[in-house]
């Protein structure tokens, strides 16, 4: 009974009387959550506020090699929009590229997952193998899959020696050199995505699938009205985080192709690296730059509204 | 009296060892120097050489040498420059994309004269318009081709004669020497603007107007020239490795023509140590002069050493740089890095190299036979970002992604904004 004695009484029945709290007093509890949050606050600020705003007034003027910076208003992002085609070749590879790699992650990544799922031989050792190109840098990712796709040395072109086909120029034409780098950038995150998925199938209750089968179902049948609807949030969760990392994308393409050839392969992220750091335009590059902030800002928004109204549901 | 004898020894002890640590203490404060430079191979082993008889000789100083990849360096720079993190010394290709982060070196030079005893065409690109100094030219460098004698001797041809060979002659020997032996590649030129701005010269054209205020880049003789250039790379002359697969930047076929791949390698003399130790005795070669169309080719370039103002030690960054443009530092780095000289001194009497003197003397005559347009395109301001835009749409052409007039009037659009 003493234990349960609450705060207020205790200090009664010690012989204290019961005072109001003094404005400090009120005003500490209120201040608390806000101190706790104040040094991630400080660090977000300083590394992502006060930059951002760096980055937008940087925008707003005209940089090159000898003249002071100069006020333009809005003529980076006009640029951007009617003459500077090479951002928009940029923008169509960051399309195709997010489109390509994120839906073959879905469905791949559910594969896996559903294979991974399975009572199979090996099963922790295949979902090693499957997860361990997660485990390495992109750089050497893109390491490996520039020698497996070297014209002159790749293993690639070696098994088509091997089998008397002719040898193909996979990363230097335009038409599919994006198409490898979707390819080879599956291959090394979908064992991520897979785990998620992963995890997903393994809260669907076992008891759901055993009164399906009592009831009939097939396996098709239990995939389409159990597994799937049951891993809806899960495969949200890949979705969106696919699409912010495919959107992101940098130093595996950087490393792989280097955006070509030509601009083959340029996604915007890069077009904004040759444009501060080659061209030495870094307005316009604060500007492209803006742009992506607001599509990954938008994705976020869309996450966080799905998000609850999943949570809703 | 034995008590008075201790309290001597304890307090001369004292005195001692106080006189001793005092002793220990540096009568001068060290600064240590971060000095950047990117390699072309064998210049690094001379570098740090020279580094170490510097440390050695200046107690004062630490000069901390580090090595960066040539392909970052531009970007590297720009980052830690901006962020107020520049090296104090770096050894850089464009020296204006760092003017606003110059140190002016003047009133820390012992020699006054100092920035004087280069030549002076290309010091003006480390003088600032207001008169600063904030480095001065390391090496000179000249394009050329290499040729792989070995190769050429194989098929049974021979080396055409004379000072004035077309682009085109040299390119019908190196594919008739590569079907003949069966190598891959016949001829190759690095992935740089700068290097396909020489082949462009020969045909009369360029990058900048004479006076070097405008572009060019789609008047009808480099139109003619990228023609040409697209053309041998997409006959499968060039190798699609090195313009199409070069990536985002620089990229070089040294590897491909060590490896007895390719015949014909238009590049420079900073390739040259790297090829007599890479090479050795396994094949011969030989520099052979620029091809010849309207007129003679080549492009001059070079190396800088530059100074960068956020030093905490600027008079001994001052010393650094006078010893690293000595004329014995310079001279001793030519000779072991095959580069050529930028101080008058050494320009007017020479440099002895140990060996391959014919090879870099072809470089030296290959200087007289460039267009005056070479060295205005070269050391305008502008030319690396426009180098590189025009190096990007080339590639586009070769690959098909634009044609060689769309990616011509495309580099032209962007110069021009470039310019403004």
């Amino acid at each position: 009974m003493r234990g349960t004695q609450p705060c207020a009484s205790r200090k009664a029945a010690r012989g204290g009387a019961s005072r109001a709290p003094t404005a400090h007093g009120r005003l500490r509890p209120r201040l608390a959550p806000y101190l706790f949050l104040a040094p991630n606050l400080l660090v977000f600020g300083v590394f992502i506020i006060v930059p951002a705003v760096w980055n937008f007034y940087l925008s707003l003027f005209r940089v090159s090699l000898q003249a002071p910076p100069a006020y333009v208003g809005l003529a980076n992002f006009g640029y951007l929009a009617r003459q500077d085609d090479v951002f928009w070749h940029a923008v169509r590879n960051t399309v195709v590229f997010v489109v390509g790699d994120v839906l073959l992650i879905l469905v791949l990544a559910l594969v896996i997952a559903l294979l991974l799922n399975a009572p199979i031989r090996f099963r922790g050792f295949f979902r090693s193998i499957f997860f361990y190109p997660v485990l390495l840098s992109p750089v050497i990712v893109a390491e490996i899959w520039r020698w497996v796709l070297n014209t002159q040395y790749g293993l690639a072109n070696a098994f088509l020696r091997a089998v008397r086909l002719p040898p193909q120029p996979w990363l230097l034409r335009a038409d599919y050199a994006l198409d490898w780098v979707i390819i080879s950038h599956v291959w090394a995150t979908v064992g991520f995505f897979a785990l998620i998925l992963l995890a997903g199938l393994q809260a669907i209750q076992p008891a759901l699938y055993e009164a399906a089968e009592v009831d009939g179902a097939t396996r098709w049948h239990s995939l389409r009205h159990i597994t799937l609807p049951l891993l809806m949030p899960s495969v949200f969760v890949v979705f969106i985080l696919g699409t912010i990392r495919a959107v992101q994308v940098f130093e595996y393409i950087f490393v792989l192709t280097g955006g070509g050839p030509g601009f083959a392969t340029l996604t915007i992220v890069q077009y904004i690296y040759r444009a501060g750091f080659q061209l030495n335009e870094f307005g316009l590059a604060s500007a492209a730059s803006l742009l992506l902030v607001t599509v990954l800002a938008m994705l976020t928004v869309l996450q966080y509204v799905l998000g609850r109204m999943g949570e809703a549901i | 009296m034995r008590t008075s004898r201790g309290l001597s020894i304890v307090l001369v002890t004292i005195a001692l060892v106080l006189a001793s640590s005092m002793a220990a203490v540096p009568s001068q404060q060290v600064d240590t120097l971060r000095f950047v430079w990117f390699t072309d191979g064998p210049d690094l082993p001379a570098i740090q050489a020279l580094v170490d008889v510097f440390n050695a000789k200046n107690p004062d100083i630490k000069v901390d040498l580090s090595i960066v990849p040539f392909a970052q360096l531009n970007t590297l720079l720009t980052t830690q420059a901006a962020a107020g993190q520049a090296p104090d010394v770096a050894r850089v290709t464009e020296p204006y994309r760092f003017d606003s982060y110059a140190l002016d070196l003047r009133p820390y030079l012992q020699d006054k004269s100092f920035p004087k005893a280069f030549l002076a065409a290309a010091q003006v690109l480390t003088t600032l318009p207001n008169g600063a100094v904030f480095g001065f030219p390391s090496d000179f460098t000249m394009n050329g081709p290499f040729i792989n004698l070995s190769l050429v001797q194989k098929a049974g041809l021979s080396l055409p004669k004379g000072d004035r060979v077309s682009w085109s002659d040299w390119m019908d020997l190196a594919v008739k020497t590569a079907k003949a032996t069966g190598v891959p590649y016949a001829a190759a030129v690095d992935r740089s603007g700068h290097r396909l701005d020489g082949f462009i010269q020969t045909m009369g054209g360029g990058y900048f107007t004479p006076n070097g205020k405008d572009v060019r880049i789609n008047s009808p003789a480099t139109e003619k020239a990228i023609n040409y250039f697209v053309q041998l790379n997409k006959n499968g002359t060039m190798p699609l490795e090195v313009w199409a697969g070069g990536g985002a930047g620089y990229a070089d076929a040294r590897q491909l023509f060590v490896n007895q791949q390719l015949v014909f390698y238009v590049s420079g003399n900073w390739q040259m140590a790297f090829f007599r130790q890479a090479i050795g005795n396994k094949f011969d070669w030989k520099v052979v002069l620029n091809g010849c169309e309207v007129q003679c080719g080549g492009m001059p370039g070079g190396k800088f050493l530059i100074a960068f103002k956020d030093t905490k030690a600027p008079a001994k960054v001052a010393r650094l740089m006078e010893y690293l443009g000595s004329r014995a530092s310079i001279e001793s780095m030519d000779q072991t890095a095959y580069f050529l000289p930028t101080r008058n001194d050494l320009l007017k009497e020479g440099v002895k190299y140990p060996g391959n003197n014919d090879d870099m003397n072809t470089f030296i005559k290959g200087i007289g036979l460039m267009p005056k347009a070479a060295f205005v395109d070269n050391y305008n301001s502008h030319f690396g970002p426009i180098a590189d835009e025009v190096r990007d749409r080339v590639t586009q052409a070769i690959i098909g992604e634009l044609t060689v007039e769309q990616a011509l009037d495309r580099a032209q659009a962007t110069a021009k904004d470039l310019l403004k």
